[in-house]
């Protein structure tokens, strides 16, 4: 089984077909995340299913990291970008994030506008 | 004057601090009535008042913000008194006029007090001809003048914000440049080229005094809290007393603080802000009118409960006169905030699967979740604050690291881990903290999982589909240990 460091995107290899919980230690599954405290501190990892043929849906779009609201647009369709060009602004909990690309390319489509509602992991743009 | 006794409070807000002050309201023998959005309807502090009346929809602004919808709670519970807690409507003036109007106690400061400190230009007016200090500056920017406000100085555009047409002059050779490129970027940029000098205060620290007035014109001071540590204004580490903070400077800012609090008749609980420059002199920077979120530190290190404080001058009483001088320990708090500090502290949602608080003598937690909690979009992602004192700052700042490293929450990502690491650095160690360490300091950050965590996901998902939850404890049985796993849903 392959898990997912949510944290950092590390991918780690699990080999142990029946594992335990260490002593002392507290985790928690929902869905194919697991949660795990351990001595402190604390481990978000996706098991990666695999499937033949599927294609990594993160290498072609950005999605939103959290749910709220396009506070801004910086970039515009057709634009080409550097890895870190601001895209957008999203307002959520009285703050404000900007999201950036995650890589160069070009800004195919920015699927929202100014004032329009997001939920964590809508598509916001395309980069080519 | 409304001051008066009252018996049945309206808490009006939600989270750690509606817990905290319906807590305090019962242990003073008062009725207690909570109010909810249909979101918090099961909430903590929901369940905590003896009453509970639901305003509306989950978004603030159609629920803990509407100010009719409070007053009808009040009214349709017997409320005879209202707290507002902090954030939503505490520092709303109109608010506080309309729960007067009702005929009700407002726990806290009188409105024109609010209003007086609610605006930034006209309240530093206002302190510098109360005598309290505020950062030197002036409209004439030739050398000589400059030379009373002292360099280093930022030249900005009066009309400006946002960091647009600013310089920093650190030697007079680097005026006339400064000035020239700077008037060019503020008409450019605003269309206006008036230009405003001010000291630059190179890297200060946030120090603010607890003030306390009473209906009887009495105010005092109560210590200072270091807030230096902030996210982009966002405080995340605050401490009692000040690890800089000299029994000289706290009776200095103190008097300057009680000067503020007292230019615009003052009652009830708040906070002055300032600026301390590294050279010892400080600035005044705004008034919170309210109870601090960071309160907690100053109860921990002067043995006070400010909130009964506040209840007892709501009623008209006078503050007591055995009120401590001086700190009699040190108190440190971490914010626990939903966020991702691995991803740009990114605010998270989702639902509370476990928690656990810290206990052990000198710990001490304010929260509003537990297990099962739902983590929304539509409030402040503070969940909870964790407190440690000592007899010493570094007692209290190993007790915190520990009762840090003993806080479990799972289901939704926290800064508590990263927290643990930022009270363990260097830096943090010494008290060597300014408002920008933050933007500077290397946190450590958070390791990959050892193999036993991994061992601990296959064990999960061995154990069947769906949610689940297991622990594994060392000395107290729970009823997921015992090797069993107790599948949810």
């Amino acid at each position: 089984m392959r898990v997912k460091n949510l944290a950092t995107g590390t991918v780690h290899e699990i080999t142990a077909e029946r594992g335990e919980i260490p002593r002392g230690a507290r985790a928690v599954r929902d869905g194919l995340t697991t949660w795990v405290w351990f001595r402190g501190e604390t481990w978000r990892l996706a098991r990666l299913v695999e499937r033949p043929g599927a294609r990594e849906e993160e290498e072609h779009d950005l999605r939103a990291p959290m749910p709220g609201v396009v506070a801004r647009v910086l970039a515009e369709e057709g634009q080409a970008v550097e890895k870190g060009t601001p895209l957008l602004v999203l307002s959520a909990m009285k703050m404000e994030h900007e999201i950036r690309s995650p890589r160069p390319g070009r800004l195919v489509k920015l699927f929202r506008a100014v004032g329009e509602r997001v939920d964590m992991g809508d598509p916001l743009a395309e980069i080519e | 004057m409304s001051a008066r006794p009252f018996r049945k409070v309206l808490v009006a807000n939600r989270g750690e601090i509606a817990v905290r002050l319906l807590t305090a309201c019962r242990s003073q023998g008062l009725a207690t009535v909570a109010v909810a959005s249909e979101a918090d309807v099961g909430a903590r502090h929901a369940r905590l008042a003896d009453e509970l009346v639901v305003l509306g929809p989950a978004p603030a602004r159609e629920s803990y913000l509407v100010a009719g919808k409070i007053l009808d709670a009040a009214r349709a519970t017997g409320a005879d008194a209202v707290h507002p807690g902090f954030g939503f409507l505490s520092e709303n003036g109109a608010f506080a006029r309309a729960v007067l109007d009702a005929g009700l106690v407002w726990i806290g400061p009188p409105p024109a007090a609010m209003e007086a400190m609610g605006l930034k230009v006209p309240s530093r007016e206002r302190m510098k001809a109360a005598g309290v200090p505020v950062v030197p500056g002036s409209h004439d920017l030739s050398p000589e003048h400059l030379a009373t406000i002292g360099l280093p100085v930022v030249i900005k555009a009066s009309a400006g914000g946002g960091g647009k047409g600013m310089r920093i002059v650190r030697s007079e050779s680097e005026l006339a440049a400064a000035i020239e490129s700077c008037r060019r970027e503020a008409e450019a940029a605003f269309g206006d080229p008036t230009l405003y000098a001010e000291r630059y205060l190179e890297h200060p620290r946030h120090i603010e005094i607890q003030v306390f007035g009473d209906v009887h014109g009495r105010v005092v001071a109560l210590g200072e809290r270091e807030c230096s540590l902030q996210r982009r204004h966002q405080k995340v580490v605050e401490e009692s007393p000040s690890p800089v903070v000299t029994p000289d400077l706290r009776a200095r800012m103190s008097e300057a603080a009680v000067a503020a609090a007292k230019a615009v008749g003052y009652v009830n609980a708040g906070t002055v802000e300032f600026l301390l420059d590294a050279d010892g002199s400080f600035f005044f920077l705004e008034m919170n009118t309210r109870l601090q979120v960071e309160h907690p530190v100053t109860e921990e290190a002067w043995g006070l409960d400010l909130v009964t404080l506040q209840l007892a001058v709501a009623a008209g009483q006078p503050l007591p006169d055995d009120l401590p001088s001086a700190p009699v320990a040190h108190a440190i708090e971490a914010r626990l905030y939903a966020e991702d500090p691995e991803n740009g502290f990114l605010p998270q949602i989702g639902t509370v699967l476990a928690y656990e608080e810290p206990g052990g003598p000198g710990v001490r937690v304010d929260s509003g979740i537990e297990a099962g909690s739902e983590i929304s979009v539509h409030y402040d992602p503070m969940l909870a604050k964790i407190v440690a004192r000592g007899r010493t700052r570094e007692e209290a700042r190993r007790r915190l690291v520990d009762a840090l490293g003993r806080t479990v929450v799972l289901g939704v990502a926290t800064n508590v881990s990263w927290l643990r690491r930022l009270l363990e650095t260097p830096e943090f160690v010494r008290g060597d903290l300014d408002t920008s360490l933050l933007s500077r300091l290397e946190v450590p950050a958070s390791p990959e999982p050892p193999p036993e965590v991994l061992a601990a996901v296959a064990g999960v998902h061995s154990a069947g589909d769906g949610r689940v939850v297991a622990a594994a404890h060392a000395a107290f049985p729970d009823p997921f240990s015992g090797g069993a796993f107790r599948v949810l849903a």
